[in-house]
């Protein structure tokens, strides 16, 4: 993918995560009078809204039935009377000892990995309501959003009896309000009414429907108001989208629907366009099946290429698999015994293409191999990616090749036959773009040449290398400077973390990013940057800290200012 | 030459057109970094009344975009919120998930990559959102995080591989 690509997707997918997250007028108008008025407004509790919904997972029918009352119990009985007994927002290490202790009697136990249990081998407490939610995960078995209605007003009302919640927002319909069967069939309803849409009242084997009752924040008039409303959310099981959404009011008033775009028409613009709303309908093409290339090459048929990749596109020739061909499931099976993954320990994706080398319609296999960790330390790559071609007819492998990283490697082979990739024409590239393009690949050569001797963390090459891939303002400080920045770096840490925080980290590296620049002109000084980290663990950062900081020298060896200071933990943020 | 200090009704009329025009984009860039929407709303104030307070340094200088400033003041505040008790066991792609379902994205793609911008390394989160979500140039991400812009292209390098790795289904490394 390439930038703006990237670009686009992560803005899309923020405003539409964040659409609702925004100031009313009221609130602008108070913010900018209260920033006049030099007045702080401070909330002593966190909002209803951020501390709704939990991440709990699908209830398959009675199955968990028993572990469900078995986690509940033990929530009501247990977890929440400890919690109300304090005042404080945490369990103690000894009540977190009893807690685990009848889970485990109860059959439930809690991931090893978890911070919570974590923090409890490591002799700590843990918080509150983060113990209550790791107990539904391990009882429940996933995500909360696919609860009944009835377990998100449970779990609400737990949350209200710690006080983590002010109310529970989650209701359950009250006499005189639609049941959820009701609700459910006029949910469906209006979804009809407005797409003709045939979609079932209850959760099947092609739609799961995700259903919520909640007071919900109105912004319809200045203040806002609260109401009680009705959600309803289609999950298309096929490829994991939410494709219809409906809301209504408890009265069954104003009914707001929603259908995905790609539901309406695929843009047949360029094969481009044809590409990104098929994205958007059935997720990135890497992860396609047969199906949706088969459709993609329907619809992109007689449209011209603009380059090489839509010409390998419009020349692959993709399609279903004739009659009397073997299955993709089949192809995907004799790829896996010729590639004989069964000795390799790491996880594995595979997809498979049906398109047409010549006359001879072939599956193109995929399979992208992550090696274990324990590889990986031994020096080992990361993964494999190798591509397979097959008979459709006959079942016959008839070629297959590694996927090279790095410059020399072409994508395309991937989604085209290999024979179509040597015959696509030459197209002329923008000259703006071969010259930015030259410059990047000149970068990225000296960045992968720093990588392969000195490792993936900048932190960790030598200043001079840094200096040589990056250029100006990176450089290389004096000895005395480094001596005296490193000395200001490890007494923030001490100041921060206490004097002994170095010698408990143990055997550290020292990792250092360093930019200087001459602001003689503008403040009469030097500015030295500087970015230490130090760890044990130059790789993943899972331990150590990050120091921060500029350092303003006014005269050699005499004054100085030091600003911006930001002393953290190295992993700090990775969740 | 220095320019004069603004005079104060121009001052409000700037602080208000900041506000009208920034202000929902810094609530949502405080909400990522905070993982918790009031705290979001308490920073984004903040931000504010320090906005109000340096205008006239800012007017002087003049050394960067207002937009790049305002988050600079915005990634300062939020950083000093985290310092508080309560961020420590806040888990930001959690906090997205906790969204009311209503205002959750509708499109389960949006959303997934939402939570994977969500999970990325604090370092990394920040340039996709300074530089991707709000539009800054590397510089003015730069300028904004107070670090070099090189760092800034390096953590954006990085961030793209990670992401691009969870889009494909791997984990990040």
């Amino acid at each position: 993918m390439k930038e703006l690509e990237m670009k686009e997707q992560v803005c899309r997918a923020l405003n539409a995560q964040l659409s609702s997250l925004r100031t009313s007028p009221a609130q602008r108008d108070r913010l900018a009078r209260n920033a006049m008025e030099g007045r702080k407004v401070k909330k002593t509790k966190v909002s209803l809204a951020l501390v709704l919904a939990l991440v709990l997972c699908l209830l398959t029918a009675g199955a968990l039935a028993a572990v469900l009352l078995s986690g509940r119990e033990i929530v009501e009985q247990v977890a929440v009377p400890i919690a109300q007994s304090s005042k404080q927002e945490n369990y103690t290490y000894e009540e977190l000892k009893t807690l685990i202790q009848t889970l485990n009697e109860n059959g439930i136990t809690l991931d090893e990995g978890s911070t919570l249990m974590q923090a409890f081998q490591a002799g700590h407490g843990y918080w509150e309501r983060d113990t209550i939610d790791e107990i539904c995960r391990a009882a429940f078995d996933g995500d909360l959003r696919n609860w009944t209605i009835e377990q998100m007003h449970w779990y609400g009302e737990m949350m209200t009896a710690i006080g983590a919640w002010e109310e529970n927002i989650w209701l359950l319909p009250e006499e005189g309000d639609m049941t959820v069967e009701e609700a459910r069939a006029y949910a469906a309803k209006a979804l009809k009414d407005a797409y003709g849409a045939d979609l079932p009242a209850e959760s099947s084997d092609q739609w799961r429907i995700s259903e919520n009752f909640d007071l919900t924040w109105m912004y319809d008039d200045e203040a806002g108001h609260e109401e009680a409303l009705w959600s309803f959310w289609y999950i298309n099981l096929r490829t994991g989208n939410n494709d219809y959404n409906v809301t209504f009011d408890r009265s069954g008033g104003h009914i707001t629907t929603w259908r995905a775009d790609y539901l309406e028409k695929i843009s047949t613009k360029n094969w481009g366009t044809v590409m990104d709303d098929l994205q958007s309908r059935e997720g990135t093409c890497t992860q396609w099946g047969v199906e949706t290339w088969a459709e993609f090459g329907e619809l992109v048929k007689g449209m011209e290429a603009d380059s090489r990749n839509g010409w390998l596109y419009l020349h692959a020739g993709y399609r279903l698999p004739p009659e009397g061909s073997i299955s993709p499931e089949r192809a995907l099976e004799i790829a896996g015994n010729e590639m004989r993954y069964g000795e390799i320990t790491g996880r594995l994706y595979e997809n498979v293409i049906c398109c047409t080398d010549g006359d001879r319609p072939i599956y193109k296999v995929c399979h992208r191999v992550i090696f274990r960790q324990e590889d990986l330390e031994k020096g080992g790559a990361y993964d494999d990616v190798w591509c397979l071609e097959i008979d459709c007819m006959s079942g016959e492998v008839l070629s297959k090749r590694q996927y090279a990283y790095g410059p020399d490697g072409d994508p395309m082979m991937m989604y085209v036959p290999f024979s179509l990739l040597e015959q696509a024409p030459p197209f002329e590239e923008k000259p703006a773009d071969t010259e930015k393009e030259q410059a990047a690949q000149k970068r990225y050569e000296k960045e992968e040449a720093a990588i392969a001797q000195y490792g993936a963390d900048m932190y960790f090459w030598p200043l001079q290398v840094q200096a040589e891939v990056y250029g100006e303002p990176c450089g290389v400080p004096t000895e005395a400077e480094y001596a005296r920045a490193l000395k200001i770096a490890l007494d923030a840490i001490a100041k921060q973390y206490g004097k002994d925080a170095m010698t408990e980290l143990g055997d550290y590296r020292v990792g250092l990013m360093h930019r200087r620049f001459d602001d003689e002109k503008e403040n009469g000084c030097w500015q030295l940057e500087w970015d230490f980290m130090f760890t044990t663990d130059p790789e993943f950062l899972s331990d150590g800290y990050r120091v921060q900081f500029r350092q303003l020298i006014y005269e050699e060896d005499s004054l100085e200012t030091i600003r911006d200071m930001m002393v953290e933990h190295a992993n700090f943020g990775n969740g | 030459m220095e320019q004069a200090e603004v005079p104060g009704a121009a001052r409000e009329m700037r602080l208000e057109e900041w506000v009208q025009q920034y202000a929902d984009a810094i609530l949502r860039v405080c909400f990522l970094y905070l993982g918790d929407r009031s705290l979001a709303e308490d920073a984004l104030q903040d931000t504010f009344l320090k906005a109000w307070k340096a205008m006239d340094r800012f007017e002087k200088k003049g050394v960067c975009s207002e937009k790049a400033w305002l988050m600079r003041i915005a990634v300062n505040t939020c950083r000093d919120y985290r310092r508080g008790r309560w961020f420590r066991h806040m888990d930001i792609s959690t906090a997205l998930e906790e969204l009311p379902p209503r205002l959750l994205a509708r499109e389960a793609e949006d959303r997934a990559l939402a939570m994977d911008v969500a999970r990325l390394p604090d370092k990394h989160r920040q340039v996709i959102l300074l530089h991707y979500f709000q539009n800054l140039t590397l510089q003015e991400t730069a300028q904004a995080l107070g670090i070099p812009k090189s760092t800034v292209y390096k953590r954006l390098v990085r961030a793209e591989e990670m992401l691009k790795s969870m889009l494909t289904g791997g984990d990040a490394p």
